[in-house]
């Protein structure tokens, strides 16, 4: 099917273009400022970030593009709002870009999904969330997906277009991460 | 669940947008919506917008041999018929576009009531000159003919209409309107009459008389007895003569020299009224009927430059006649002053011959006592300085002349034998005949029968 066409078929659902995406915005807007606030740890600043998806969001459909399903494509648009967001912040540490670097394929133990349950098991809910600012946002970013939004790894992996090795990886090490923080704070 | 998940489920739930925050983003992103609609939704919006300012894209024709043939029918249609059309007379098969479409529309665009009512006329006018160029041709149905009578009924109806509908707001101007509608009335009425006397045209024409002379008698009743106010009439009289000068100076190329001698006679003479009403309006403020004369002479004499046919069939004599100047008026009281003197000579001579009867000779003396008080008349009017009045008694002073010379010519021409005397006659009546320096001719003839011995009692 040429573009054109694809055009025109969208063209003939075009009524309710608009109200789809108001449906879609409905829908989601919660789970997005939800994701956006875990994500950034600044309310106001999720809020805009939210707002952004979906005018980026409706650029995209104005333009004349299908969307088939609004759940995934409004996530990666969050998702690349809030890497640029990230970016624009440049307030990454050293020791962050240190600790991001070098994400392999992971070992074995970080791979076996009872090895997270375990370490999961170690950490307090709560807590992981607070400190979540703490960490580097390559690892925030999987947390967030998947114990804020419930995503499965192999969504995420779509979302952030990496295997579902890596995700599960930077979920381990995330985890890992996060534990050894709090323990340090713990003991001092 | 364990207890991880309880403790993050907590959390994440407890983390989430308060309705109005949720309510103003909802609000942002819809009127983002907005401000930047879809574009298939602007361009199809845009198209719409397009197409309905400019509905005639509706019609478009992509063929190029379509767009000829549209283009030469658009043409045909909306020039080249009602040109031609315009030139058609009742039967012809254009006719109807000619009266139905042509003349409907410019009676549209008619706006003011004076407007509506010349265009009326005009419809009239058309009407009976429409008539009359088929009866000259012998082409002349009693159809075309029933038709024609009730199309000029109706327009005369429509014009009285609109001037009694004018004078309800404005009775200065319904007035000049009627004037001018009574005026041409009176020149169609006039060059109909003139038809009659024609055997090709009479009976073609008799019906449009009747129904002509019909709306005159229906104007006359109607007619306002105020006079208009002097500016309405001097505007009037502006707009007019200057339609009658610019009309003279069209029709050089056209008329015969005679004709345009006519016409500029007519027009010095209208100048010379206006002027003299102007003069008199000045002195006693009171409107003069010169005014109103001049403006009925100005619209006879447009429609005689105007309509071909009224030039062709009428002499501009019987539609506007001859008004004279002062000198004329003189020259012309002079001249029937003598004519009057040498009248009285004249009867003397009869009283004097023996021959004369009784009933000639009683005839001659109340002649006589009439001329001898308009003389009178003259003579006192000269000291008055009263040239009308001196004019008016020289009138009857020439209808006098003729009817008194017929009568003592018939009286002696019926005499066989001629009488002796007739030289010495005829050179005192010539003299008479030249002094008067008109009707040399009747003169001359009174002359050579003056010494008639013989008397017949005819009269």
């Amino acid at each position: 099917m040429s573009p054109k066409r694809g055009n025109s078929v969208g063209a003939a659902a075009a009524g309710n273009q608009e109200e789809r995406f108001l449906k879609a915005f409905d829908d989601y807007s919660d789970a997005l400022f939800r994701h956006a606030a875990f994500r950034l740890s600044d309310r106001d600043r999720a809020i805009d970030v939210v707002h952004d998806t979906f005018a980026k969001a409706w650029t995209y459909v104005r333009d004349g593009h299908e969307v088939a399903s609004f759940k995934p494509f409004l996530y990666k648009v969050l998702n690349n709002l809030i890497i640029d967001e990230y970016r624009k912040r440049r307030e990454a540490s050293l020791d962050a870009m240190f600790e991001v670097e070098g994400v392999d394929e992971g070992t074995f133990s970080e791979l076996v999904g009872d090895d997270v349950e375990s370490l999961i098991n170690t950490l307090d809910g709560k807590r992981v969330l607070e400190s979540l600012d703490r960490i580097p946002d390559t690892y925030r970013e999987v947390i967030v997906l998947r114990y804020v939004d419930q995503l499965r790894p192999r969504e995420i992996a779509v979302l952030i277009e990496e295997t579902e090795n890596v995700v599960s990886v930077r979920l381990h090490r995330g985890l890992a991460l996060l534990k050894s923080k709090l323990d340090t704070e713990n003991a001092t | 669940m364990n207890k991880f998940e309880k403790q993050l489920n907590k959390t994440v739930t407890g983390m989430k947008l308060s309705v109005t925050e949720k309510r103003e983003l909802r609000a942002r992103v819809v009127s983002y919506m907005e401000y930047h609609p879809r574009r298939e939704k602007v361009a199809v919006e845009k198209a719409q917008a397009y197409l309905e300012s400019q509905p005639y894209r509706i019609l478009s024709f992509h063929n190029r041999f379509l767009q000829a043939f549209v283009g030469a029918a658009a043409v045909l249609v909306l020039i080249v018929v009602p040109t031609v059309a315009e030139r058609s007379v009742p039967g012809d098969v254009l006719y109807p576009i000619k009266v139905r479409i042509n003349e409907e529309v410019r009676g549209s665009l008619t706006f003011s009531a004076t407007e509506k009512i010349e265009w009326e006329t005009e419809r009239l006018e058309r009407r009976i000159s429409e008539v009359r160029l088929l009866a000259s041709e012998g082409r002349l149905t009693d159809e075309t003919e029933t038709q024609a009578v009730a199309a000029v009924k109706e327009h005369a109806e429509a014009a009285q209409d609109e001037i009694k509908k004018l004078k309800e707001t404005d009775v200065d101007s319904a007035t000049l309107a009627e004037l001018e509608f009574e005026s041409a009335l009176e020149v169609q009425s006039v060059v109909l009459d003139a038809e009659q006397l024609d055997a090709a045209t009479a009976d073609a024409t008799d019906e449009l008389a009747v129904v002509v002379k019909a709306a005159q008698a229906a104007t006359e009743a109607g007619k306002s007895t105020t006079t208009p106010s002097y500016e309405k009439i001097t505007a009037r009289l502006e707009q007019q003569t200057t339609r009658a000068y610019e009309l003279f100076a069209s029709l050089t190329d056209v008329v015969t020299p005679e004709q345009r001698t006519e016409v500029e006679r007519r027009l010095s003479d209208i100048e010379r009224k206006i002027n003299t009403g102007v003069s008199r309006y000045e002195a006693d403020g009171t409107v003069p009927l010169a005014l109103l004369e001049a403006l009925a002479g100005t619209q006879k004499l447009i429609s005689f430059m105007t309509d071909i046919d009224v030039r062709t069939s009428v002499p501009l004599d019987s539609l506007v006649p001859v008004s004279l100047t002062d000198e004329e008026k003189q020259r012309y009281v002079n001249e029937q002053t003598a004519a009057g003197n040498a009248l009285l000579t004249r009867i003397e001579e009869v009283l004097t011959d023996e021959n004369a009867t009784e009933s000639l000779i009683g005839k001659v003396q109340v002649a006589k006592q009439t001329i001898e008080v308009l003389l009178a008349t003259i003579e006192n009017a000269t000291q008055e300085s009263s040239l009308d009045a001196q004019y008016i008694a020289a009138e009857e002073i020439a209808i006098l002349y003729e009817d008194v010379t017929l009568l003592i010519n018939q009286e002696i021409d019926s005499d066989d034998e001629i009488p002796a005397d007739v030289e010495d006659a005829a050179t005192t009546t010539d003299a008479v005949g030249s002094a008067i320096g008109t009707s040399t001719e009747t003169a001359t003839d009174t002359a050579t029968s003056s010494g008639a011995t013989t008397t017949v009692d005819t009269l």
